[in-house]
Parts: structure tokens; sequence; C-alpha cells
């Protein structure tokens, strides 16, 4: 069962990484399908979720920048906050084997269980696949997609760069705000911002 | 006393690690500094040199090699009667090899006011004056125009005067926080230069119809990146393209190319070592 997710997984991601580069989705656009087992071994799969609000966050524990949302546990609270309330909360480390930030899936499990990050599922990207079709540059990069699959927000976490926790509680959290406002019924304008980060460790 | 001077951080950097400029790129973040000093009277922005481009994987950064000097230019009233100058700066700063390390500074300088017009340069000037020949400047009598097009740019390029183009070809670095763009190609080459290249960002940084900011370097011949040719500051005023780029009255040499007109070459001024 598991192989046959897999091959899926290989079959979908080949097809989409044909696009160039330049060619990822810009915000209004539809986000690229794909389909990645998870920790728990459970397929991930964006079709599966048509129909609710997802949300990729790109992470690298040994980064500063992550370190920043994850010390004050500012990226768990969002994380348990927004899966409360039906969002899809996807974490995909893409740093390949052997450069930093890439663990077993076993130490990933501890690590997640020491932060007490709860996402709905955390994909190991080590071959960069997923992180490539979607154009995650830094960590943390932060994608948001509506209950029709459109990509709506990509960019920076908030709007303050830095590795301060200090400038936290001041910063405007742009995938809170693209989430009260979708969760409300509101019409969320696509938008994006330049991510502030490491560069994603492919 | 009066008369502007500069003052700076210099930072000098273990190999393989480096620095970002204004803009950082794909990922990163530049450094900052917060000037506290009593009796200036006006701190410009910080300068900041051309940077290099590198590239970790896939991902494009800005920035800084070795070391770079950092500096304002800093004004006090004419008036001032006190015989030093404390300046106090906070420095933050994002260092990266494969890890990336925040660092952080406070710094404190203190200099003399001399009598105007007698003020003497530091021993540290010569710094300045190598960091300043990769300053940018207004692009004066240049001109620059441009295509846009979905993941690229084509610009034409009109000097101030005939001349070759530097056989180290050319490096644009946009200004808009997290633009890259990708080598310059010179397509085709008469006294207007076509340079091509490809260009990538958030649109939050820079919207579609918006002239794009940035710097352009033109390496001498053999020269270092620490002596252009020229540092030129522009904003390249864009429109939207998407077909190949159609020049009725233009001329070429070389090669047959896109959009070509049937016209017999004109000889074009050759200057040596000009290479395609």
């Amino acid at each position: 069962m598991k192989k046959q997710a897999c091959l899926a997984c290989a079959v979908t991601l080949a097809w989409a990484g044909l696009s160039t580069g330049v060619a990822q989705t810009a915000p209004g656009g539809s986000a690229p399908a794909f389909s990645l087992a998870g920790l728990d071994g459970a397929v991930h799969s964006l079709t599966a979720y048509s129909g609710k609000w997802v949300v990729l966050e790109w992470t690298n524990y040994d980064c500063p920048f992550v370190r920043k949302h994850y010390d004050s546990g500012n990226m768990q609270a969002l994380q348990k906050e927004y899966t409360g309330k039906g969002v899809v909360w996807l974490t995909v480390c893409s740093s390949a084997a052997g450069k930093q930030g890439h663990n077993s899936p076993r130490r990933w499990q501890e690590l997640l269980s020491a932060a007490k990050s709860s996402p709905s599922g955390f994909l190991v990207d080590a071959d960069g696949q997923l992180g490539r079709l979607y154009g995650a540059k830094a960590t943390p990069h932060l994608f948001v997609i509506d209950p029709k699959g459109a990509l709506v927000y990509r960019g920076a976490i908030d709007d303050k760069p830095s590795t301060d926790k200090g400038d936290i509680p001041r910063a405007t959290n742009y995938v809170r705000k693209v989430l009260d406002a979708g969760l409300s019924g509101e019409a969320v304008t696509p938008f994006e911002t330049a991510a502030y980060g490491c560069g994603v460790k492919y | 006393m009066g008369d502007p001077f500069r003052a700076g951080v210099h930072f000098r950097l273990p190999g393989g690690w480096h620095l970002y400029w204004s803009n950082p790129g794909e990922a990163g973040l530049a450094p900052r500094i917060e000037w506290q000093c009593e009796g200036v009277l006006r701190v410009s922005e910080l300068l900041w040199p051309a940077p290099v481009r590198f590239a970790e994987g896939p991902i494009i950064g800005y920035g800084y090699a070795d070391e770079v000097l950092l500096a304002s230019v800093f004004e006090v009233p004419p008036g001032t009667t006190a015989p030093s100058l404390t300046l106090h700066a906070r420095v933050t700063w994002l260092a990266c090899a494969d890890a990336c390390v925040p660092g952080e500074a406070d710094l404190s300088l203190t200099l003399p006011v001399e009598p105007l017009g007698t003020a003497t340069p530091s021993s540290e000037a010569a710094w300045f004056e190598r960091f300043a020949r990769r300053l940018p400047v207004p692009a004066s009598g240049w001109e620059f125009r441009g295509v846009r097009r979905a993941g690229s740019v084509d610009v034409w390029v009109t000097p101030p005067r005939a001349m070759g183009w530097p056989a180290g070809g050319a490096s644009f670095f946009p200004l808009p926080q997290g633009w890259v763009s990708g080598e310059v190609t010179i397509v085709r080459r008469l006294e207007d230069w076509l340079a091509r290249f490809s260009l990538s960002g958030p649109s939050g940084s820079l919207g579609d119809a918006e002239p794009i900011p940035g710097i352009w370097v033109l390496p001498k011949d053999g020269g270092s990146p620490d002596s252009p040719a020229a540092v030129l500051r522009v904003a390249v005023p864009t429109e939207a393209g998407t077909d190949r780029l159609h020049e009725p009255d233009a001329t070429q040499t070389g090669p047959e190319q896109d959009g070509g007109t049937d016209a017999p070459a004109e000889p074009v001024p050759q200057t040596p070592n000009q290479t395609q």
C-alpha cells in the first residue's frame, strides 16, 4: 500500500518537475499537486485536501530564523490554533542528506515531540522535489492554499525580517492575516512577500 | 567640522563565509547599523558597495565575501566647539557559510574635531577609498529601457559615448527585496547594447509595470570586483512584452538574429579586446 503511494508520489512529482525553475505558480494560480508520505506513514495529497485551507511551512531546525519562531513558541501556537480550526498544516523539510537541517524520520519524531510541534503532517522532502515544485527558497517559507486549490499567499511568515524573538509580538503575521480572513469567508486577494530566512539546503 | 565626513564599520570574514547586500537575494538578511551620536546634524543612509553574486545550490544571494566597509556620511553643525565627537554603532548582521550565524556588536569611535579645512584623513582612509570605487553613482548620460516578459527582461543600454562592450561582461543586481537576476547575455551589439537576463522575485517588492531599480556593474578589462569600470544606479523603465523584440531601424553585425532586418550591416567602431 505504502509502496503504491510512493510510486504515485514519484510519478506526480516527476511530471510536475518538468516545469522550469522560473515558472513556479504565482499567487492567484493553482497550487501544484503533490502526494507525499508523512512521518506517520499517511500519504498527504493536495487533491485530497480540496475543500480545506492548506498551509505549507518550510523548515530547518538549525536555522536561526526558524529557531526565532520555534524557541518563542510562535510557530507551534499557529499550528495548534489553525489545525484546531480545520486548516491542514504541513511542515516540510527539503534539506538534502548530509546538509544542515536534515534528520532521519526517527530523529524528526523526537524533535517535533520536544518542540511540541503538532502540524497535520510532517513531510521529509530530502530529494527536494516538493521544495522545487513550490519554489521554496528560505526557511521559514510559508505557502497558503485556499479550499479551491488556489495559492493565495507565499512568502515570509511576518513583516519583521530578523532573528530576534522580540520582534514577534509587534509583527504582522501574514499567515494569520490570510487564514483569519479566509476562514471568516472574506475574499483574500492573492499576494506575496519576500521570504526571510536561511537558504533551503537542497 | 562642518565638512561632511565618512565613518563606517569594517567587517572581515573567514573564508567561505559571506555577509549580505541591502537586497540579500532569495534568502539571508542585510546587516544593519544603528548610529547614535550626539552633536551630529545628519547621518546618511548606509552606502552599499556593489555586491557579488553567490549561489547555495539553486538559491541566489547577493553580498560580500572576505571583507566589506559599510559607511555613512555624517554632517556636524559648522559652529561645533566640542574638541571631539563620539559615534556609537549598534551593528547586527547575518553571516552564512553552510550554516547561518547571526551576530551583533556595540561599537564606539571617538573622533577629534578640527578647525574647518584642517582635518586630515585618518589612517583608515585607504579602506574608504577602496570601497568607494564600488559605490554606485547615478547613471547620467546612460539610457536604459526594458521589455519584461515572464521571468526575464531585455534591456536596451545606450552608453553616453560609443564604447565597446566591456570584455568582462556586465552584472545587474536588482534592488527590491528578494529579487534575483541571472547572467547577463548580450544578444546584439551595435551602438546600443541589448542585454538579456532572467529576473524573478516576489510581486510584493516590485510590481509588473514598475521601473526596475538596480545596480549595473561593468567590469574593466582584467578588472577585479574591487575596481569595476562603472557601477551605475538605475531604475529601468519597462513595458510588457510577449514577442521577441523587433526593431525596424536596427542594423546588425554578426549572425542573423530574431527580428533582424535585411539592411546590410554597418561597420561598428571596434575597440581592441572587444569580445561577444
